[in-house]
């Protein structure tokens, strides 16, 4: 072994230190994006309830409003299935 | 006095002028990310926790999640953005890539910022000290030991910043 | 954060004739750091807030023959800083140096220190409609207590949560309140109410009155303080239970003291029985852990608190022994 080695046994500066360190570093909530669309989760405010029904009407008419998804919107074969393993 | 819903006002942000209408309810870290573009402030836990947002008001740290943009009017506000002064890092950025105080790089922004003003108050830190400043920064990858070996590095370096 | 109006009053006077014709829809903001949470946490849904921060006559930091007065919008990292508090009121230097983080300590006051809400977790949150809240129940009583109070604590288990109102309530302190027609000065430890004598509210401020200044008598010579502090987290977080203690020895025995226990009950706790115990007495250890367990005796915990009977006795004895000497 007489090639001296480029990494092993050398310190070397984390790749996008820099980037980080002045805060250029891009994380997924700093892009903006052409056409980009902001998405809100809607969780039950009962610990231990059934859904009986889901009254979109209110939500979708909200100014700037693009979709209101529920179960309904998806196909029953890809939804999330129990566990059964 | 007025009472009003829409507020036009202006802060100096890194040393310029930048003048908006905003609403009450924003917080500074709303402004300064979504009005201002300076995504370099973290919105981490959104609620005084963690520090990401950090950014330094009248050069003392404070949670931009916390504070009505409203509230600040007027005042200069230093984000990581402003830290570097003609493309030369700040001391403690500079230490932070030597010690290897960075992992994902979240945190950062808010510990250098929080570092940053604790080194212009404080010349020759103990370790304790450093702890003490930094105790409202929470760093989730766990790379304390490299956060704060790089803060004490810094303040050797003994280069203070002013605005 | 939901919708509101904001304002910036000129003076004391108009911020309290605004806060009372507004009633409860008018919410007055210092730093901020408590009331942004609970706006955010839908607990608080106030119409217009009022900023008192701006106010340059509530800012103040002064010294009057020794005694301390402190405005209060003062920040708590502007009096952390002012020189006297090493020399002469070592408690409230100990309580800063344990209050928070540097990030909130830059921005919160003395007075919203003093004026903040319970962390009651079932008061936190929006779903919870708690009797504190108007609602029928109190969720912590049979749920949750681990936060909660272990004495006074049939009503509403809330713990008040300020570190500095402790160490001020054991150096005599007193608070000015101002209001639309007059102002009030009042020893500090009658500004907070039990849940017995209001569960909404949490001191004795009426409507349109703000607390505008904090003074600190000057402790006689020879008085030693110390302020004590147990917590999950070694930083940034509330006590789980703490002890302010200011006292003096005067040739053998003891001459003066004052004890006060913070998140053991909905208000500042006097231990006034272990007090009148140990005046005139020597300063001997088992003395103080008998006048730690009488102050105990009174303890009625919850299913999950059982621990602060223990933390408490200890921080006693500790802040005793670091005082009476």
């Amino acid at each position: 072994m007489t090639r001296s080695l480029a990494v092993v046994g050398k310190s070397l500066t984390r790749l996008g230190a820099l980037e980080k360190v002045t805060g250029r570093s891009q994380y997924t909530g700093d892009l903006t994006l052409p056409g980009m669309l902001h998405a809100k989760i809607l969780r039950s405010p009962h610990p231990h309830a059934r859904i009986v029904s889901i009254d979109t009407c209110a939500a979708q008419a909200l100014p700037g409003v693009a979709a209101v998804v529920t179960p309904r919107d998806v196909a029953p074969d890809t939804r999330l299935q129990p566990d059964r393993a | 006095m007025k009472i009003k819903k829409r507020w036009k006002v202006f802060f100096l942000i890194n040393g310029k002028r930048r003048s908006l209408t905003i609403e009450p309810h924003w917080t500074l870290l709303e402004v300064l990310r979504d009005q201002l573009g300076l995504t370099g402030t973290k919105k981490g836990c959104d609620r005084a926790e963690c520090g990401s947002c950090t950014v330094l008001l009248e050069r003392e740290p404070v949670y931009s999640c916390q504070v009505l943009a409203v509230q600040a009017r007027g005042q200069r506000i230093t984000t990581i953005e402003g830290l570097t002064r003609n493309g030369k890092l700040h001391p403690v950025q500079q230490s932070f890539i030597d010690h290897d105080g960075v992992q994902c790089g979240f945190c950062t922004p808010g510990f250098v910022l929080t570092a940053s003003a604790f080194l212009d108050r404080t010349r020759r830190p103990t370790p304790d000290q450093v702890k003490q400043a930094l105790s409202g920064n929470i760093c989730r990858c766990n790379a304390y030991v490299k956060i704060i070996e790089s803060v004490l590095s810094a303040s050797k370096r003994g280069k203070r910043i002013r605005d | 954060m939901h919708p509101f109006r904001y304002a910036e009053p000129e003076s004391v006077a108009e911020a309290c004739r605004f806060l009372k014709r507004q009633g409860t829809s008018a919410m007055p903001i210092a730093g901020g750091t408590d009331l942004l949470s609970e706006i955010k946490d839908g607990v608080a849904k106030p119409e217009s807030v009022l900023n008192l921060k701006r106010l340059p006559s509530l800012a103040h930091i002064r010294e009057q023959d020794g005694a301390l007065r402190i405005g209060g919008m003062t920040t708590l990292s502007q009096l952390q800083v002012y020189p006297v508090l090493r020399r002469n009121f070592r408690i409230i230097e100990e309580a800063l140096s344990t209050l928070a983080t540097p990030q909130i300590r830059a921005v919160g006051t003395v007075a919203g220190n003093l004026c903040q809400r319970p962390r009651c977790l079932y008061y936190r949150h929006p779903l919870f409609l708690c009797a504190k809240k108007g609602g029928t129940t109190c969720f912590a009583l049979d749920g949750d207590s681990r936060y909660h109070a272990i004495l006074q604590n049939d009503l509403c288990p809330m713990v008040h949560p300020s570190d500095l109102a402790p160490a001020f309530i054991a150096l005599e302190a007193q608070v000015l309140l101002a209001g639309p027609e007059e102002k009030r000065l009042l020893p500090l430890e009658e500004f907070f109410l039990l849940p017995g004598q209001n569960l909404s509210r949490e001191t004795v401020l009426k409507p349109g009155e703000i607390l505008v200044e904090v003074r600190v008598p000057k402790p006689k010579a020879g008085t030693r303080g110390t302020y004590l502090k147990f917590r999950e987290r070694g930083a940034g977080d509330f006590a789980l239970v703490s002890a302010a203690c200011s006292g003096r020895v005067l040739r053998g025995t003891v001459a003066e003291l004052r004890l006060v226990l913070g998140g053991v009950a909905p208000i500042p706790f006097r231990a006034r029985q272990a007090e009148e115990m140990l005046m005139g007495q020597r300063p001997k250890k088992e003395f103080f852990a008998a006048a730690a367990q009488a102050v105990l005796a009174a303890a009625t915990p919850l299913s999950g608190n059982r621990y602060k009977i223990e933390a408490a006795r200890t921080l006693m004895v500790r802040a005793m022994q670091a005082v009476l000497k």
